[in-house]
């Protein structure tokens, strides 16, 4: 997988590219967000660092998010997308060790 | 309706069903309504033995059930054949609809309110005029939020509007009229392919039986579900019985026959992502669900008998939490999770593609063989870091890391899969008690008579002691997300070493109780929304109403004389109550339409309802008792004595719908996704709000894409058992269905030079499969249009364990969703298909 060296910044690629499609997107751009940021999780979970236990659970959710509107009930939730596209930039450009790790 | 119920019918439609076949114990009640006198009609596109005990056999192509049953509608409305007694009274056909209403008719297939963009629909031009009707509660009010605040009180300021002389032009009888115009005879043989003059008896003998005298009953099974149309093929059905006043009534109605034991319990106390048990929808993050009051204010219906939903979930969410259900803290309601997606099977399938999910439990499944898409099934299989399969013997989902096709073909090694996988043996039914819900809605307890060999347990032993370790596991946790799980009560009392749980606590607990003192609870009518009544499952309550009186243990039949109902025999919910919305088989005055065809009717003497069934109606309800509008009437108050259709808003059969379908307000033909032919009635080729989902390795071939030429569906065979595990091991049930086979007509086997017996290859989008030919005229070519369609089939029920092997039917499919449901489709696919065998068969040819 491409980006795998950071796959929060290669979900976050992703992200934006379904946000630019809308308000039909392909389906491989949000799958793709999904892969990066499941990608992620698991590194973060393979760290077992308690000091990313806010990080994990901002992923997991944007990682709920991004699932809503890729397998939507009823509407599809653009707007919480956005939101959740934030949390990933914020994450993403946090400055510490486990960033630049690409975790 | 009750399954026994059938032979009561004067005319039975078997459609999307292979019942003799597949429903053989079921279908000695059509072989009973036969003999004395009912017509047995089988509309399928294959030629069984259902078909050949039948009186008509009417062939289809697979996908076009809307047109043939929209024909029969036409029928029916253009020659004023329906029961005009019972539909005045009952439906919905003289409520008039919202003016901006525009029907498919005038947009090329589309209903209004659509929005491209987003391939849904609004329901505003949907609703009766001047009023916001909310659907009956049902899965679907997860996917969409109907109600605002308070926006569906106007059915509780007066009546929707009506016309009954019919004229009004935006009536439903008017509309209906309208929308199926075109479904004529020679419309309906140049979608389905059936000849005109055998649709023709076909829709004389159905329209026939009605009446005050006679009924007709439908018998589906998954030939109508497993489409992206499948919940608006049921909803033609309905329209048929609404207008022929087969609802309610003996020998009346629509009978779902289920497909194996306890699929229907696997929905009530649901297996279900989307809902709580006995159908509360689980609540949903994006909606006005944050608090309980929230969910309940926007989720109950103003009127109806769904008026009485908060006392089901707030007796639930005592059952679930016991002491830490409590006024101050929303009787527990923080511990349930919301929903943000689907999260059904097929969109989780994609996600375990996408490394999402990290484990998985399988607990009487066989997905790689069961589910669609098998090698996309095998490759999310093969990204997860746990999986659990629970079975009676291994299984193709338990070994896909060392046989799979996937292996097979080369394209995964073991060695590369880091999937960890548990199998464990489970225990058979016989090895353990617990009750089936199944065709009827019919609860029947077992018990044990055996202990189960070696380290098998039964579900309720894996699921007792995983819950009970996890609670555990979290119980120093302080995190609020297992706050649930930690509060959740799990005490039920084990009756062995082994530490089996008492299966009869558990449905002790789905009946309820009152919480004060721990009493059962005789009915739901008794339950309460102030936490004084525990219920793990409102429609069930009455099955268990005193200690040691189980009535999903009785077993006494009517005799010969007796009412013929059987109400002692098991338990059907609610109220053991055999045919819903019974009190439509009396007349408005409350009396039998006819003496032939009584079953629940008003006592005078007694001032209440009684018959042969347990009425489903307020007991005392009198039939011309009518709300009074000028109080604003609520719940029931709302609802005259002529309304049978008590969970509707206002109590009448819907033949249009103005609230809770995703893809429209009455059935309209669509091609399925995949088709050899164009849609012969709109330039909207397939449902524009099915769920198709695009990405590699879920590819959809275009209509009429000359690479697959050829119509496609799968099946099941009377020897084998859905996935294939538990029958496939027993030697006696493989001898006599030995390996898999596709079914194809002589003129297909004439013209691509197939022998009988002979080795074929099935190829679509998804992947291909080699199998032998059995070249029968069970099927025939169609004409559609001036094109003539072949069509093949074969059956799903084959893997590479057991005694009986063969190809994986299911490899052929596409991932794609009903819009109401998600269900997939297996139905109706196109393929290509040639002599010969694979050049690297994947995992058959050993």
């Amino acid at each position: 997988m491409s980006g795998a060296e950071h796959p929060g910044r290669a979900a976050l690629d992703n992200i934006d590219a379904a946000l630019r499609q809308r308000p039909d997107p392909e389906g491989k751009a949000l799958s793709r967000a999904v892969e990066y940021l499941s990608a992620w999780r698991d590194q973060m979970i393979g760290a077992r660092d308690p000091a990313l236990a806010q990080r994990l659970a901002h992923v997991n959710a944007a990682i709920s998010v991004v699932m809503a509107t890729n397998f939507p009930l009823g509407e599809t939730p653009w707007s919480e997308l956005e939101k959740a596209r934030d949390w990933v930039a914020l994450a993403v450009s946090r400055n510490d060790p486990a960033s630049k790790a690409g975790v | 309706m009750a399954l026994w119920d059938l032979e009561n019918a004067d005319c039975i439609t078997i459609m999307g069903s292979n019942m003799a076949e597949n429903h053989p114990v079921a279908f000695r009640f059509v072989v009973e309504a036969q003999r004395r006198g009912a017509t047995v009609i089988h509309v399928d596109p294959r030629f069984t033995r259902t078909s050949a005990l039948a009186n008509i056999h009417a062939p289809i192509r697979s996908g076009s059930d809307i047109a043939f049953l929209g024909g029969i509608i036409r029928h029916i409305l253009e020659h004023d054949l329906w029961f005009r007694d019972f539909a005045l009274a009952y439906t919905n056909i003289a409520h008039i609809i919202d003016p901006g209403y525009r029907d498919p008719e005038q947009n090329d297939g589309l209903f209004s309110g659509y929005d491209p963009e987003t391939h849904t629909y609004t329901h505003d031009t949907w609703q009766y005029a001047g009023k916001k009707v909310m659907s009956s509660i049902a899965e679907h009010r997860v996917q969409s939020q109907e109600k605002d605040d308070g926006e569906d009180e106007s059915m509780a300021e007066g009546p929707p509007p009506t016309d009954p002389t019919l004229q009004h032009p935006n009536c439903v009888y008017q509309i209906m009229r309208r929308h199926y115009a075109r479904y004529t005879p020679e419309m309906v043989e140049r979608a389905t392919g059936c000849p005109r003059a055998t649709f023709q008896r076909v829709a004389d003998e159905i329209a026939r039986a009605s009446g005050r005298e006679r009924t007709h009953a439908f018998c589906y099974a998954v030939g109508w579900t497993h489409h992206t149309t499948g919940v608006q093929i049921i909803r033609a059905a309905t329209i048929i019985q609404g207008l022929l006043g087969n609802v309610g009534r003996p020998g009346g109605g629509i009978l779902a026959l289920r497909g194996h034991a306890s699929i229907q319990g696997s929905t009530d106390i649901p297996t279900l992502y989307n809902m709580l048990p006995t159908y509360l929808p689980q609540p949903n993050v994006f909606h006005e669900h944050a608090t309980l009051p929230d969910y309940l204010r926007v989720e109950t219906p103003a009127t109806g008998w769904w008026h009485n939903f908060p006392k089901y979930v707030v007796s639930l969410l005592k059952a679930w939490y016991g002491l830490a259900s409590r006024p101050g803290n929303e009787w527990g309601y923080q511990f349930l999770p919301k929903l943000t997606g689907d999260v059904s099977q097929l969109p989780m399938t994609m996600a375990m593609v996408d490394g999402v999910v990290r484990g998985q439990f399988v607990l009487g499944q066989n997905p790689v063989v069961g589910a669609v898409n098998s090698d996309l099934v095998e490759r999310g299989l093969s990204k997860l870091k746990w999986l659990v399969v629970r079975d009676i013997a291994m299984t193709e989902t338990a070994n896909f890391w060392q046989k799979g096709r996937l292996v097979q073909r080369g394209e995964l090694a073991p060695q590369d899969i880091g999937t960890e996988v548990f199998f464990m043996p489970a225990a058979l039914a016989a090895e353990k008690a617990g009750s089936v819900t199944n065709t009827t809605r019919l609860v029947q307890w077992h018990d044990a008579v055996t202990k189960p060999p070696g380290d098998s347990r039964s579900e309720l032993w894996f699921m007792f002691h995983l819950g009970r370790r996890l609670k555990e596991l979290y119980a120093d946790s302080t995190a609020p997300r297992d706050a649930g799980l930690k509060a959740l009560t799990w005490d039920y009392p084990v009756i062995d070493g082994d530490g089996e749980p008492d299966a009869d606590s558990v449905l002790r607990e789905i009946n309820g109780y009152t919480v004060a003192d721990r009493k059962q609870l005789h009915s739901y009518q008794a339950l309460k929304d102030d936490g004084s009544t525990a219920c793990g499952g409102w429609m069930y309550s009455g099955i268990y109403p005193a200690d040691g009186h189980n009535l999903a243990r009785s077993r006494k039949p009517d005799g010969p004389d007796g009412p013929g109902s059987h109400l002692g025999w098991a338990f059907s919910w609610p109220s053991n109550r055999r045919t819903l919305y019974n009190r439509a088989s009396a007349d408005l005055n409350g009396q039998p339409w006819s003496e032939r065809k009584k079953m629940v009717w008003w006592d005078e003497s007694k001032g209440q309802w009684t018959g042969a069934d347990t009425p489903d109606f307020v007991l005392t309800k009198r039939p011309d008792e009518r709300p009074d509008w000028s109080k604003r009437p609520h719940g029931m108050d709302a609802l005259g004595g002529d309304a049978p259709f008590i969970m509707e808003a206002d109590g009448k059969c819907m033949l249009f719908v103005p609230s809770g379908l995703k893809d429209g307000p009455l059935p309209t033909h669509f091609e399925p996704p995949e088709t050899p032919v164009r849609n012969p009635l709109y330039g909207t080729q397939h449902n524009p709000t099915a769920k198709l989902w695009k990405r590699h390795g879920n590819e959809l071939a275009p209509p009429e894409d000359p690479r697959y030429p050829y119509i496609f569906t799968t099946y099941r065979l009377t020897e084998l058992h859905c996935g294939g595990v538990m029958s496939r091991v027993a030697p006696h049930a493989a001898e006599l269905q030995p390996e898999a086979f596709v079914e194809i007509s002589p003129e297909l086997a004439t013209e691509l030079g197939i022998a009988h017996l002979g080795w074929t290859v099935i190829s679509t989008l998804r992947g291909e499969v080699e199998v032998r030919a059995m070249v029968t005229e069970r099927l025939r070519p169609f004409t559609i249009g001036d094109k003539l369609v072949h069509q093949i089939g074969m059956p799903w029920h084959f893997g590479w364990e057991g005694y009986a092997r063969g190809a994986i039917a299911n490899v052929l499919l596409t991932i794609t969703g009903d819009a109401n449901t998600s269900i997939h489709s297996t139905k109706a696919i196109t393929c290509a298909l040639r002599p010969g065998r694979l050049p690297n068969p994947a995992g058959y040819r050993r």
